[in-house]
This record gives structure tokens, C-alpha cells and sequence, in this order.
């Protein structure tokens, strides 16, 4: 057997290509961006991120479960300085034969390592929600129906875990965004890509569908996502329902998916009480805690997991 | 008796090599960068291009993100695990599975694999030309008369002399399977290469 080890080798050696001139500069650029997060572990967020991510039914990334083309476009988000997302989520309906249903509030929400901004609009253009928080300018607010206050708080001393918490929950937006085309809940899954041309750039439909597993009824899942060819990057995303001997449904659709755009400072309007808070950090081994104080009153709490 | 010996000593030699430099890729150093780059570079692109059946420039592609993913994430790497060789296959597998899948979908071939690898104004003698696409062309009846992961499997034994449990660790299996598998690979591989020489 030594014999035919011998004749791969030289075969091998005999067609090994060369490297080119300036691939250890390609990596030691690449290495030197950001690292990509772990995506293995779930976000726990207090504040308005929670209401945002459960109104938007989103699930954590499977690392196992990402496919080629979509784990390139997950990396290339990762990569952007900021990311502007911007359309309708899934909620659960009782009412509908699939269960669920498109809310028909607009969500957006901006990213980046520094800040994150959130909003969901309602159907008449009214502001429903929303919130932030901004590491560069120092604030924080969260606004409702109730009306909202904005906070002030010097998070220079705690400017670390506070990086730690906006990544982890900028990390669990995004990995949402696509996280459930990615997920374990469908089975038979059918995958397809085609391309197109739209707006005169090439871009990739990847289509995954499969029966939905957890479901009393059965429900087939559609994922339409489309990837621009020349940046590998996510730029709209569709979900779609169908209920057994029932017409297919939209149930979330991302229409706007931008790339490295400013991420709004406050989008609270204006006469929003202001206050001057303190932000003290708490870190444990898994999960950092922000506490914002105004004098001794804790008024509000923020958890995240630390990223690995 | 002797040998063994020599062997441990250079095993515990290799093993504090590897932990120094991944305490330099802890600390972000440049240098261990490059150090990363000179040990294993050449080898995974060699491993890369054997498994894309040639395509240099998307090897490189695939070794570069490769690399760079390593440096970044070192942190997730486990001595206790697996060897940082066998961590580096790995992630180079994990990418050249989802570049070949994206080939399959894509329904095309790379222009850099239907192109010979040399630039015309660096075009060697004619007779050096045959005998390099030849052997291409032995490379590629291989992969084909290999089932995928035997031919992996063999590529890694013959291209770094990777035990059967590193092998194992970079794609996944067990070490009692990777010994079966490239059992399996050099039988085929022997039939193959007997017919070549036949024909």
C-alpha cells in the first residue's frame, strides 16, 4: 500500500499550483478584522430588544445548519460596520391555517458595534416603539405607547461590557434576520438558487422550503432570500406559509437590507423626558449586566451573554 | 529502542512549538500571523487545490479565509481536542464544502480550473506542460474512481502525513473509520493507477 501513497504523492506533487505573490498580506488584512462571533449561543436581552425580538419571532443562528451561501452572506453582515434592516415579522395567529401570520407593523432596525437603533411603526405611520443606544453619544432611550424617556449616562467607564452587550444584541437581530431559513425546524428541505438580474446587478435567489416540524397542522415553509452576486450580501429576505389545501401566504418579509449606513442617533420625538442617569456594569463569566441609576433608583436592567 | 524515544521528545517539542504560537495568535501578533501563514499555508492550499481538482486561485481563495477565520478565532481552539493541524483541515474542509457547493449550484465550472495553471509568459517546455496535464488528468479519474471522503482522506494522508486521528478529527470521524476508509481509497486507488499504467 506504501507503493500507492507514493504514486498519489507524486501526482499530487506533480499538479500542486502555486501560491500567488501576496497571499500572507491577504491574510494578515483579513485576520485583522473583527472576529466573527460565536454563533452558538443564545442573547438574553432585557430592555426593548426583548419586546423587539420576540415581536419579530426570532431564533438564534445555527452555526451546523448554516448553508454555503447564506453563512457567506451572515459573514459578509458580520463584516459591515453597520447594518439597516427594514420590513415585517412573523407573528403567531391562531386565526390562520398556518398559525402565523405578517404583523402588520413596519419594524426597521439599525446596527453596528457601537449603537442600535429600533422602531416599529404602525400601518397609519404611527411611531408604536422605540429604542437605542448609542456607546458615541452617550444615550439610551426607549419610547412606547406610554410615552418614553431618554437617558443620559457617561458609559465611558463601563465603554467594554457596553460593547460586549451592543454586539450580543446586535449579533441576535441579525443572526435572527436569517437564522430561521437556517434552523432545524423544517424537514425535507428543498433548496434551489437561481440568478437574476435586478436593477441591473446580478443577484442569487436561494430558495429553501420544507414542512414545518413542531406544527399540529401541516405547514410548508418557503425562505426566498436574495444575495447580490458580487458582494455575497443578503439584500432582501421572504417567508411564506401554506397551510395544507390552502393558498401560500407571505408571513415576514425584509425589504430593505443595507449595508454600512449611519446608524440613526434618536429616533424618540421630540419632548421625550430626558434624564441624567449613572451605567454601572456587572460581569460574570456568562453574561454581562448593565444597571442604569438615576440617584440610588435602578430604572432599568439590561443582560446579555458574553460573546465566547 | 532509541527511536521511540526521539520521537516522544520531538512530539513534546512540536507540542510546545504549537502552544507558543497560539499563545501569538491570542495576543493578536502580527508575526504569528505570518508564522501561521509559513507552517500551514502552502500545505492547505496544496490540500484545497488536490480537492478542487486543480483550481489554484479559489484553493488560495478557500486557504486565505481559512487562515484568517483561525487567527481570528483561535480562541476556539481546544489542545485538548485536536491538534492545531487537524483544527486548520478542518476549517479549510468546512469552507471548500460550502465553495464546492456553491460550484454545484452555480452549475459552472471556475475559468481557473478549465485554464492551464501557468500564466502563457511563464508557459514551462512543452514536454513539462504534457506531463503536468497528464498527471491532472490522472488526479481527476482518481477523485472520480475515489468516493468523495476516501479521496479527502487519502489527499491528507499523502500531502501532510496526517495520522488517522487527526484525519479523523478534521472531517469528522472516528479513527477506527478513517483507517477503513483509507483502506478502501488505496485499494481503488491501486486499480486505478494499475489501469492508467495498462492503458
Amino acid at each position: 500500500m506504501k507503493q500507492v501513497d507514493e504514486q498519489v504523492t507524486e501526482l499530487l506533487t506533480a499538479t500542486r499550483p502555486e501560491l500567488s505573490a501576496r497571499w500572507q498580506e491577504r491574510v494578515l488584512e483579513k485576520a485583522r478584522r473583527p472576529a466573527v462571533r460565536h454563533r452558538r449561543h443564545w442573547v438574553a436581552i432585557a430592555v426593548g430588544a426583548a419586546v423587539v425580538l420576540a415581536g419579530l419571532g426570532l431564533i438564534p443562528f445555527r452555526a451546523e445548519d448554516a448553508k454555503g451561501l447564506l453563512g457567506r452572506a451572515m459573514a459578509a453582515m458580520e463584516e459591515a460596520s453597520s447594518v439597516h434592516f427594514a420590513g415585517y415579522g412573523t407573528a403567531p395567529d391562531e386565526s390562520s391555517p398556518t398559525g402565523m401570520k405578517m404583523m402588520p407593523e413596519r419594524f426597521e432596525f439599525w446596527v453596528s458595534d457601537r449603537a442600535i437603533t429600533m422602531r416599529t411603526v404602525a400601518p397609519d405611520g404611527t411611531l408604536v416603539a422605540t429604542s437605542g443606544l448609542n456607546l458615541d453619544t452617550n444615550e439610551q432611550w426607549s419610547y412606547g405607547a406610554d410615552g418614553g424617556i431618554r437617558y443620559t449616562a457617561d458609559l465611558t467607564p463601563v465603554a467594554g461590557p457596553a460593547a460586549v452587550f451592543v454586539s450580543s444584541v446586535s449579533h441576535a437581530l441579525l443572526s435572527g434576520s436569517i437564522g430561521q431559513a437556517l434552523s432545524s425546524n423544517l424537514s425535507d428541505v428543498r433548496e434551489s438558487v437561481s440568478t437574476e438580474v435586478r436593477d441591473g446587478r446580478r443577484v442569487l435567489v436561494v430558495t429553501y422550503a420544507g414542512t414545518l416540524k413542531a406544527s399540529r397542522r401541516r405547514v410548508t415553509e418557503r425562505f426566498v432570500l436574495t444575495i447580490e452576486e458580487a458582494t455575497e450580501r443578503l439584500i432582501e429576505m421572504r417567508q411564506y406559509a401554506q397551510a395544507e389545501g390552502n393558498p401560500e401566504e407571505l408571513i415576514g418579509h425584509s425589504e430593505v437590507i443595507e449595508y454600512d449606513v449611519p446608524v440613526p442617533a434618536d429616533l424618540a420625538p421630540a419632548g421625550v423626558a430626558a434624564v441624567t442617569a449613572t451605567l454601572e456594569a456587572e460581569e460574570t463569566e456568562k453574561v454581562v449586566r448593565l444597571i442604569m441609576k438615576v440617584g440610588d433608583k435602578v430604572i432599568e436592567r439590561a443582560e446579555a451573554a458574553r460573546l465566547q | 529502542m532509541a527511536e521511540p524515544e526521539v520521537m516522544r521528545v520531538q512530539g513534546v517539542a512540536a507540542l510546545a512549538e504549537e502552544q507558543r504560537l497560539v499563545l501569538g495568535l491570542r495576543e493578536a501578533s502580527p508575526e504569528a500571523v505570518r508564522e501561521l501563514c509559513d507552517r500551514f499555508g502552502p500545505k492547505l492550499h496544496w490540500y484545497a487545490a488536490a480537492r478542487l481538482l486543480g483550481d489554484a486561485q479559489t484553493a488560495e481563495d478557500v486557504m486565505v479565509e481559512a487562515l484568517a477565520d483561525a487567527a481570528r478565532n483561535i480562541r476556539q481552539f481546544n489542545s485538548r481536542r485536536s491538534t492545531l493541524s487537524a483544527w486548520l483541515y478542518g476549517i479549510t474542509r468546512r469552507k471548500l464544502r460550502g465553495e464546492m457547493r456553491r460550484q454545484r449550484r452555480m452549475k459552472s465550472v471556475p475559468v481557473s480550473a478549465q485554464v492551464p495553471l501557468e500564466s502563457l509568459s511563464e508557459l514551462p517546455d512543452q514536454q513539462d506542460m504534457a506531463a503536468r496535464l497528464e498527471a491532472k488528468q490522472q488526479v481527476r479519474a482518481l477523485a472520480q474512481a475515489l468516493g468523495e471522503l476516501e479521496f479527502e482522506v487519502l489527499v491528507l494522508n499523502c500531502i501532510d502525513q496526517l495520522s488517522a486521528r487527526e484525519i479523523g478529527r478534521a472531517v469528522g470521524r472516528s479513527e477506527r473509520a478513517i483507517h477503513s476508509i483509507l483502506h478502501r481509497a488505496r485499494q481503488k486507488a491501486r486499480e486505478r493507477l494499475m489501469r492508467d499504467e495498462a492503458g
